[in-house]
């Protein structure tokens, strides 16, 4: 029987489980507050990580569309991107359902209906995940550069043109005000 | 040689045994921190102890008497500001305010908690002023200053915005903002600030404004927004700077004038000014409206300011108008009167288009533009095809500052809904007195410690996605020139599709001017949504 039908019925103890692993990453006081606010404008970090938690699981026990994957995937990547963690420890999330699974399935694989290769192909799901992070991670890393570029150049882009230092295209913006 | 750690162990570093919060310091890793301030920039304002120094290296040069000059900095604030010394001793550790911080919010890190931020100082008062705490040591919450101590200050002061939202839920009223401003200071006294407040402190006080950009060059980029303006609207207008005998000196922050998208919003102003025929000039001495002085010490907020009223007196204007900005006006509404006052050679501001007299400026003499524009279309005197704007699904950002510093919440909706057909707030608890900082204020809007602002600025973020989500937002309106620089960076990384407008630029767009030609785009160079006539709608 596959890993996934197996913990199916148990989604909502399994994701319960997976956000308390994720808050216990934070100091006590903060991994409490995490848990206990329940407002998504009081507790950003925590409810939008529980309810993007909730998507991915649904997903992975479900189609696993990359496409419904990447969204949740990115809300949380996105705020582990500048809480000033090497790349390496905010992902370590994505791996813990691995430990997670096992701990689940303790009986199940002990009367033998799991097979090593169900084990595997679980295995297999979940570093599919995590290589996805990883491509979320560098995304948002990289629009951390880009808007930071931006802002200087927002900053100043003024004097410069006027100062000639940068020419703009001659006619471009009088053609957009013309036509 | 270290092992690899497993994915659990990189997951679990919090759930292994820690030390208390005073036994804990800072780790002052690459990107973790703003520059520290330049020599140059502090010696130009005669702040002592400048020095090149790195927070990354071991030794921070401290000056020799390094202490001495804390414990009587501390004591020589504790005497000076009664509210010191009540903040110092009455917080009974309710933790009301613990979760109400953007930082720690977005940051999860305890010491961003206000309570562990003011616990910071307040333990080194205990430790080093009170008798319990110099006899009971750390079981009555106190600590000695040392080096580390020093260091965590750097980290954590400069990590709060003084956006005041804390003293919102403390029952006591304590406001961890100006616990904050006395720490900087006492910090700024070993001459340890970050250079995006000292150079800009010292620029301003040296040029005028924050960039250091000289009159020509001020003049010279309001001559182009006059081009710009003419070639949106057909209409020439004619500032004057410096100008002897008007009726109002207006003085607004320079990001207005150079940093985009706050430029939009000064030819806002100064389409509207032209229109109703205010006498009005600009100086290009009192150059800029921000006050970054307010982010190094009392004092030097004060010798900032103080332009503002000499070039009123200089100048011989009646009374003073002011734009959009957010910690301007917390010094001009909040200092400014006991600062550089009385304005007794002012007169109590007086619209002379609707008459109507300004009472509550009535000792500051300085008028807040968004009144002064809500009051003109009150009194129907502006006539405004809102449809130019249509394209735009606006909410609005409550700015730390104007709302929590000054109670000012229903004129800025007011003008935005005359101006904007399609508005809808936020939720109720990131809005009015409990709104959620930009991430970047009190001089934090640097680039080079974005990501702490990326995660201060998480909670308003997650409020605009709200409203982006549910009724398509895709513009956030705002009354602060740091707001519109910082909020803009904000959205490209967490809301993407939402730009940022000040509420002057919209005014801008929806003003019908007399003699324009038929617009074709709005300020920004845009089409302007569909083909509807001006004829008289909306007015
Ligand atoms: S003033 Fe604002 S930034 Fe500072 S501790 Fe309070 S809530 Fe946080
Ligand atoms: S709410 Fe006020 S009294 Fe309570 S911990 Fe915070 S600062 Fe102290």
């Amino acid at each position: 029987m596959s890993i996934e039908n197996l913990l199916l019925p148990r989604k909502k103890e399994l994701l319960e489980s997976w956000f308390d692993l994720f808050t216990r990453a934070y100091a006590p006081e903060a991994a409490a507050m995490l848990k206990r606010e329940s407002n998504r404008f009081a507790n950003p970090v925590g409810q939008t990580t529980l309810s993007s938690m909730a998507d991915i699981l649904d997903e992975f026990f479900g189609e696993n569309r990359m496409d419904e994957i990447l969204l949740p995937l990115d809300r949380i990547i996105r705020i582990r991107a500048v809480q000033d963690l090497a790349p390496s420890r905010a992902l370590a999330f994505v791996f813990l359902l691995k430990d997670l699974a096992r701990r689940f399935m303790d009986t199940d694989t002990t009367q033998g209906k799991v097979e090593l290769s169900d084990l595997a192909e679980f295995d297999a799901r979940v570093d599919g995940l995590a290589l996805a992070a990883m491509d979320v991670y560098s995304k948002c890393r990289e629009t951390l550069h880009e808007i930071r570029i931006n802002e200087i150049k927002n900053r100043t882009n003024r004097l410069l043109l006027r100062a000639r230092v940068i020419v703009e295209v001659p006619g471009c913006r009088s053609e957009s005000l013309d036509h | 040689m270290a092992r690899l750690p497993k994915p659990s162990e990189l997951g679990l570093d919090h759930a292994l045994p820690k030390k208390g919060w005073m036994d804990t310091s800072v780790d002052f890793r690459s990107g973790t921190w703003s520059h520290p301030a330049r020599a140059k920039n502090l010696e130009a304002v005669g702040f002592l102890n400048g020095r090149e120094w790195s927070p990354a290296n071991h030794d921070w040069k401290l000056p020799a008497n390094w202490k001495r000059i804390v414990f009587e900095g501390i004591r020589e604030r504790l005497e000076k500001f009664r509210s010191l010394r009540i903040f110092m001793d009455v917080c009974v550790r309710c933790g009301a305010c613990a979760d109400k911080c953007h930082f720690y919010l977005g940051s999860g890190d305890p010491k961003n908690m206000p309570v562990l931020r003011s616990e910071l100082l307040r333990s080194i008062y205990r430790g080093e002023f009170t008798l319990a705490g110099k006899i009971m040591g750390r079981l009555a919450g106190a600590r000695k200053l040392t080096e580390s101590v020093v260091k965590e200050w750097f980290y954590y002061f400069f990590q709060c915005t003084e956006c005041r939202r804390c003293s919102v839920f403390c029952p006591f009223g304590i406001d961890t903002a100006e616990i904050t401003m006395i720490a900087r200071e006492l910090l700024n006294l070993l001459g340890l600030n970050i250079d995006w407040i000292a150079g800009s402190v010292a620029n301003c006080y040296h040029t005028g404004n924050h960039l250091g950009i000289q009159p020509h060059a001020f003049k010279d980029m309001i001559d182009f927004f006059v081009d710009e303006i003419e070639a949106v609207s057909g209409v020439r207008i004619e500032p004057s700077f410096n100008r002897k005998g008007a009726e109002v000196l207006f003085i607004t922050p320079s990001g207005d004038v150079f940093a985009d998208p706050g430029t939009y919003t000064m030819m806002g102003y100064l389409m509207l000014f032209h229109e109703i025929g205010l006498d009005y000039t600009l100086s290009t001495y009192a150059s800029e409206g921000g006050n970054f002085g307010m982010f190094t010490s009392h004092e030097m907020m004060k010798r900032l300011n103080s332009k503002m009223y000499a070039e009123a007196r200089r100048l011989g204007v009646k009374w003073m108008l002011g734009g959009e900005c957010g910690h301007m006006w917390r010094a001009v509404n909040q200092y400014m009167d006991t600062m550089n006052g009385p304005a007794d050679f002012l007169e109590v501001p007086k619209s002379p288009v609707t008459g109507t007299v300004f009472e509550n400026a009535s000792s500051t003499k300085m008028v807040h533009i968004v009144e002064f524009t809500a009051d003109l279309i009150k009194n129907g005197k502006l006539k405004l095809h809102s449809g130019r704007n249509n394209n735009l699904v606006m909410t609005y950002h409550d700015s730390c500052n104007t709302s929590r510093g000054m109670g000012f919440f229903e004129e800025p909706r007011y003008v935005i809904k005359s101006v904007c057909n399609n508005f809808y707030e936020m939720p109720r608890e990131t809005i009015r007195e409990q709104t959620f900082c930009c991430g970047s204020g009190s001089g934090l809007n640097n680039d080079e410690f974005i990501e702490m602002r990326m995660r201060g600025g998480l909670p308003r973020a997650n409020a605009v996605r709200f409203v982006q989500e549910r009724h398509g937002v895709n513009a956030l309106s705002c009354i602060c020139a740091i707001d519109r620089s910082a909020l803009t960076t904000l959205m490209d990384y967490w809301v993407p599709g939402v730009s940022v407008y000040g509420v002057h630029e919209l005014v801008g767009n929806a003003l019908v001017m007399q003699g324009e030609t038929e617009r074709k785009t709005d300020l920004r160079g845009e089409p302007l949504p569909g083909t509807e006539a001006v004829e008289d709608e909306d007015i």
